[in-house]
């Protein structure tokens, strides 16, 4: 008996090999996921052009913005393989940076595989170089490219020479934080057309002598949550234009539409667990075919997605196809490899023979080790510490990622269900009820349908174990220690198993209020009144029916300053704090104006995440402090510093100060 | 004229005892460097901010006004005709706070405390021998102008340091109290002030050394880049000036430390390379890459481990004794192995020395014991100011309950581990962007690290960067992760 071992190929470790321009990965049983939202549409205006019958238009430009594993190189692949080009130069076994095609239209097309890899001649400021060359030979262009070369390429448009290298690295700095620094200034040069404000897409031409040489679509290809929504764009009107955009979505966790609308991962993760189940011919008890089974499942990939959303903004990072794929393997069969599959399958076969054994201790390791295999258990636990050998646990290879780190934040057991509903208090009487002769998973599945949906033979055969082993009436022989030990694991399998169907990530209370926060960021760049007061009372608290906040700036700190000691502080009126909030694509950052302030940029930024926004809630609900304070700190005494400068440099002579000691307190 | 035997040119340093004295110094040095004046009367003993001790104050000039004196009586009119104090009552309490406020944190055991060098009036308020009590204490300022020379640098670090606090848009600090802490300043000081206000946005020191065969990536030219940056892009401008000037001598106090651990570094190679076989070029690249790894940053790493007390040891002990070996061996009369400035211009010049030194000492009867000795040497002559120095410029100093939160060291029974202050990671990070608000990337910071000779891990730099709020989305830079500066 084994697993098929192909699951292993995107897993965390997994050798699948990366797709590039000339080779599109085979992919029938891992299935094909939709592009990052307007990147599939500008590739389809660059094949318009690329296959259009004279080179009399203008140049065509894509640029694919974005890190490793979201689909920048399928896109690229896509393209090249519709536009009938025929590759210049020898090819060769190896990824390179630029392949360069011949249209049928005598044009060229520039692929720009991978940015990061060095150019042959090893010169710096390759890519401005890539773009120039594209522009002196009005060659089409299609660029993917991670934000990291973009920061390390920016340049002084003064220090160049050549127009074409001019523009190209307007394009560069454009691309990394999509502002145009040399707007129509000079010719040639670049004007952007389409900004799409807290969305993914954007649009520009080169102009030159008055006429468009180039129209460059740029698209951020990780600013879209593969955990959301994603709608689908209006069709393209015309190809040298804007193409016509979609907002992107975000539905929170804790809404009553979660439940209703399906995420871009989601039809992906129910067809690879209905291609892995398909090859799977095992015991109905085997729990690598149940987690396929449950997997499958719409609504229990609905509650996986969103669990994994929730892991995402708890971390503040990104989950990319690769992640998500990585994490899909995970919760099938763990943090295999190709290693450790066939004593995965031994291991699987002996817990299944124990279950079936007369001795109930035999009984009950089996159905732990069995129930340690769900998806529900292996995500926050398979992998993460050495397991030193104990009998009921797989000796999981160890395995570190940023995405299992993110996944175990957001373990439901460190805080579970919504603050305002009796998740906990349902799941703990309905486990009670054990000690009666209930059982409650069945009794849940009754009742919820996500619950029902996941469920199965092997779940109720654990249950059934369990009741019968923890049952006061029954003489198991069990120690009472063994008997709590055993209850205390079946409570966290139920906690789990509830919070991944119903997608509940820890704090979901918290991981809700930050997805309206950036709906109320997308949509009127504010916050909600109250956030607001909570977040201001942070960064600058003022003492009790005072409405000034004092902060010293003599001191390594900038602080409230401590009564009695002898300190000089800036007063800044809170209600001179203009504070404005900003989506760039999955982030909020929040923006502290002064009134004082004549220039235009913010005189403080910092991101909302999970730890400040937590922190502000707490204070919104009279809790006073959580651990995120200490994570929040540094930064905010940044904030204040950065406060104290600009209103020190923009109040002038206006600007009031505070002077104390022990026996002195004045304002002036 | 003396030969110049020394690879860099670097005199032997002396560990200041207080931070401010940086910047203190470098404002010193324009003024010398215009007056080249000697003494300023006989029995002068230096300038210190505030008196903490009776003990040995004879000849030290106190330039903290005290209460009831016509400077603080002056410093009262200022601040009431300034309607900054109602009256004098209040004015004689808001002197005190501000004078209090500019007074730098000192250790328990000081005589005489500094004031925080906000700008060139305070900067001046104190020198090296005022706080040291030392005669003549080694050239801290010169010291740093080589290593920013060194690093390729193109003004020279006072005059950067003295542009950038006399920035017109005010630079963190409100206009008010700039004037009142300039009125601080001693009368008879005013023409010293004028004379660095005027000469230090040009200051440069002439003819030291730029030897071509330094590669890109050595303490030197994390230096002079940081500190150009600092200086340059309006970083004053983006925080109080309190923090600017704390930044400034973080920047400092590492250059210093990690340009003699090069330094000794060198020496000591290339003292071992002289009795070796191996290709000059390989060993000279070996010594180069080596540089950049002298201290271990994990803070998963056991204590006894990750302790890099020994290293500083050795390199101060045996660097010395190497160096002093190689000067002998370049002040030779007759066959002497050649200076090392001799090959300044040459892109591989210190390959060319390795060889014309093999040379020389081919056949030398004992010199392999020399070598051997020199290698094993323990406290030899001037190690110990280069072990201080380099030992208690990067440790943290706690000073009057005030925790050091730019420090790169820490240090605890027999343990000294790299576990740098919160604001020194920030500072380091920060002057990696191109300026405010402007993003790195990490495969920046680990190269300015690799430079001052820190092989950091990465998980070690993600954790520490996450918890300051510096890191951002981690996954779309190189080396998987966004910088933002600390402003």
């Amino acid at each position: 008996m084994s697993y098929p071992s192909w699951i292993l190929e995107r897993s965390f470790g997994g050798l699948g090999v990366a797709v590039s321009p000339v080779y599109a990965a085979s992919g029938e049983k891992w299935p094909n996921g939709r592009s990052s939202p307007m990147s599939s549409e500008a590739c389809r205006a660059m094949m318009m052009a690329c296959s259009a019958s004279d080179t009399l238009g203008p140049a065509h430009m894509v640029f694919l913005v974005g890190g490793a594993g979201n689909g920048k190189s399928k896109l690229a692949a896509e393209v090249v393989a519709n536009v009938r080009g025929i590759r210049k130069g020898g090819g060769s076994v190896f990824a390179q940076r630029c392949y360069e095609f011949d249209l049928p239209n005598g044009r060229a097309l520039r692929v720009l595989n991978d940015a990061t890899i060095p150019p042959v001649d090893r010169q710096g400021s390759a890519l401005r170089r890539d773009i120039a060359s594209a522009l002196r030979g009005k060659e089409h262009f299609l660029g993917c490219i991670n934000r990291g070369v973009l920061i390390g390429e920016q340049s002084e448009r003064s220090k160049l020479k050549d127009d074409d290298e001019k523009v190209a690295s307007d394009i560069v700095a454009w691309l990394l934080n999509g502002e145009l620094r040399c707007q129509g200034a000079e010719e040639p040069c670049l004007d952007l057309v389409v900004g799409q404000e807290g969305g993914n897409y954007q649009f520009a031409k080169v102009r030159a002598a008055g006429k468009v040489t180039a129209v460059l679509h740029l698209v951020y290809m990780d600013s879209a949550s593969l955990l959301e929504n994603w709608p689908e764009p209006p069709l393209m009107e015309q190809a040298d234009a804007a193409l016509p955009t979609v907002e992107l979505r975000v539905t929170p966790l804790g809404g009553v539409e979660r439940a209703d609308v399906a995420t871009a991962f989601e039809p992906c993760l129910t067809n690879l667990a209905r291609n892995f189940q398909k090859e799977l011919r095992l015991d109905e008890l085997d729990p690598i075919a149940a987690n396929a089974r449950s997997l499958s499942k719409d609504i229990v990939a609905r509650g996986w997605c969103s669990l994994m959303r929730g892991a995402e903004i708890l971390s503040g990072t990104h989950f990319s196809y690769r992640e998500l794929w990585a994490l899909s393997a995970h919760s099938l069969v763990g943090p295999a490899s190709s290693d450790t599959m066939s004593r995965l399958a031994r291991h699987v076969a002996e817990s299944l023979e124990k279950i079936q054994s007369k001795g109930i201790r035999e009984r009950v390791a089996g159905a732990v080790a069995l129930g340690n295999l769900r998806s529900h258990m292996m995500l926050f636990e398979a992998g993460a510490s050495s397991t030193g050998g104990e009998a009921n646990i797989f000796n999981w290879p160890r395995t570190t990622s940023d995405a299992m780190k993110a996944v175990h934040f957001a373990d439901p057991l460190k805080h579970f269900g919504p603050s305002t509903g009796h998740g906990s208090a349902d799941i703990d009487e309905a486990l009670d009820g054990l000690k009666d002769g209930k059982y409650p998973g069945a009794d849940l599945v009754s009742r919820d349908e996500a619950v029902g949906a996941y469920w199965g033979k092997l779940d109720a055969r654990i249950e059934e174990i369990v009741q019968e082993a923890i049952d006061p009436d029954k003489e198991s022989g069990l120690a009472l220690k063994e008997r709590s030990n055993l209850l205390s694991w079946y409570g966290r399998y139920m906690y789990r198993l509830v919070a991944l169907v119903r997608g509940w990530p820890a704090y979901v209370s918290v991981v809700t209020a930050w997805q309206e926060t950036w709906l109320d960021a997308f949509s009127s760049g504010r916050l909600d009144a109250s956030l607001e007061d909570a977040i201001l009372e942070i960064v600058a608290p003022v003492s009790e029916g005072a409405h000034k906040a004092m902060f010293t700036f003599l001191q390594p700190r900038v602080t409230q300053g401590e009564p009695n000691a002898p300190k000089v502080r800036i007063e800044i009126p809170r209600n001179d704090m203009n504070l404005s909030a900003r989506v760039e694509g999955d982030r909020v950052e929040l923006e502290i104006r002064l009134r004082s302030q004549r220039e235009d940029h913010a005189s403080a930024v910092t991101s909302l995440d999970f730890h400040l926004l937590r922190e502000a809630m707490a204070g919104l609900e009279g809790h006073g402090f959580t651990d995120s304070r200490l994570i929040i700190e540094p930064r905010i005494e940044r904030l204040r510093a950065a406060m104290v400068a600009a209103q020190m440099h923009s109040g002038g002579d206006r600007n009031r100060f505070n002077f104390s000691d022990r026996n002195y307190d004045e304002t002036r | 004229m003396a030969k110049n035997v020394s690879l860099f040119g670097l005199n032997r340093p002396e560990y200041p005892p207080s931070r401010e004295l940086f910047m203190s110094e470098l404002a010193w040095s324009v003024e010398r460097n215009v007056n080249k004046r000697q003494e300023k009367k006989a029995g002068f003993a230096g300038y210190a901010y505030g008196e903490l001790s009776a003990k040995a104050k004879a000849g030290f000039e106190f330039t903290r006004p005290e209460h009831g004196s016509k400077k603080f009586e002056d410093l009262c009119t200022a601040l009431v005709n300034g309607r900054k104090a109602r009256d004098r009552n209040s004015a004689a309490k808001v002197v005190s706070i501000l004078l209090e406020e500019l007074e730098a944190p000192y250790s328990s055991k000081a005589l005489r405390s500094a004031a925080t060098p906000l700008s060139i009036e305070t900067a001046l308020l104190q020198d090296l021998r005022g706080i040291t009590g030392k005669r003549n204490p080694a050239n801290l300022a010169l010291n740093l102008e080589k290593m920013y020379a060194l690093g390729g640098g193109k003004t020279s670090v006072a005059a950067g340091w003295t542009s950038a606090v006399m920035s017109p848009s005010g630079g963190g600090m409100p206009a008010w109290i700039r004037d009142f802490f300039a009125g601080v300043t001693p009368g008879d000081m005013d023409a010293i002030v004028q004379t660095v206000k005027q000469h230090g946005p040009s200051h440069v020191i002439k003819d030291l050394r730029q030897p071509r065969w330094l590669p890109s990536n050595t303490p030197y030219s994390w230096f002079a880049g940081a500190w150009d940056n600092l200086c340059e892009r309006g970083w004053v401008d983006q925080m109080p000036r309190r923090r600017w000037t704390d930044w400034a001598s973080c920047v400092a106090r590492t250059a210093l430390a990690t340009g003699f651990m090069f330094e000794m570094h060198l020496y000591r190679r290339l003292c071992a390379a002289l009795i070796t076989e191996e290709d000059a070029g390989d060993a000279v690249r070996s010594m180069m890459d080596d540089s950049n790894r002298l201290f271990s940053w994990d803070d998963l790493m056991q204590k006894s481990a990750a302790d890099v007390g020994p290293i500083v040891r050795q390199l101060a002990d045996s660097g010395s004794a190497c160096r002093e070996l190689i000067n002998d061996l370049v002040s030779e009369d007759g066959e002497a192995v050649p200076a090392f400035a001799e090959f300044d211009q040459e892109g591989n010049g210190l390959t060319s020395w390795l060889q014309a030194a093999r040379k020389v000492c081919k056949g030398r009867s004992g010199f392999e014991q020399e070598v051997g000795a020199a290698m094993a040497a323990k406290k030899s002559g001037t190690a110990n100011n280069t072990w201080e120095t380099i030992r208690y410029s990067l440790l943290a100093r706690s000073s009057d309950g005030e925790q050091d939160l730019y420090a790169l060291l820490k240090s605890a029974g027999k343990y000294t581990w790299v576990e740098p202050g919160q604001e020194w990671l920030v500072t380091i990070s920060s002057l990696q962007a191109r300026g405010p608000g402007q993003l790195s990337r990490m495969t920046d910071l680990t190269s300015a690290l690799a430079s001052i000779g820190i092989d950091a891990s990465q998980r070690t730099l993600v954790s520490r960067l996450e918890s300051y709020g510096l890191a951002r989305s981690s996954h779309d830079a190189d080396d998987a992760l966004e910088i933002m500066p600390g402003f």
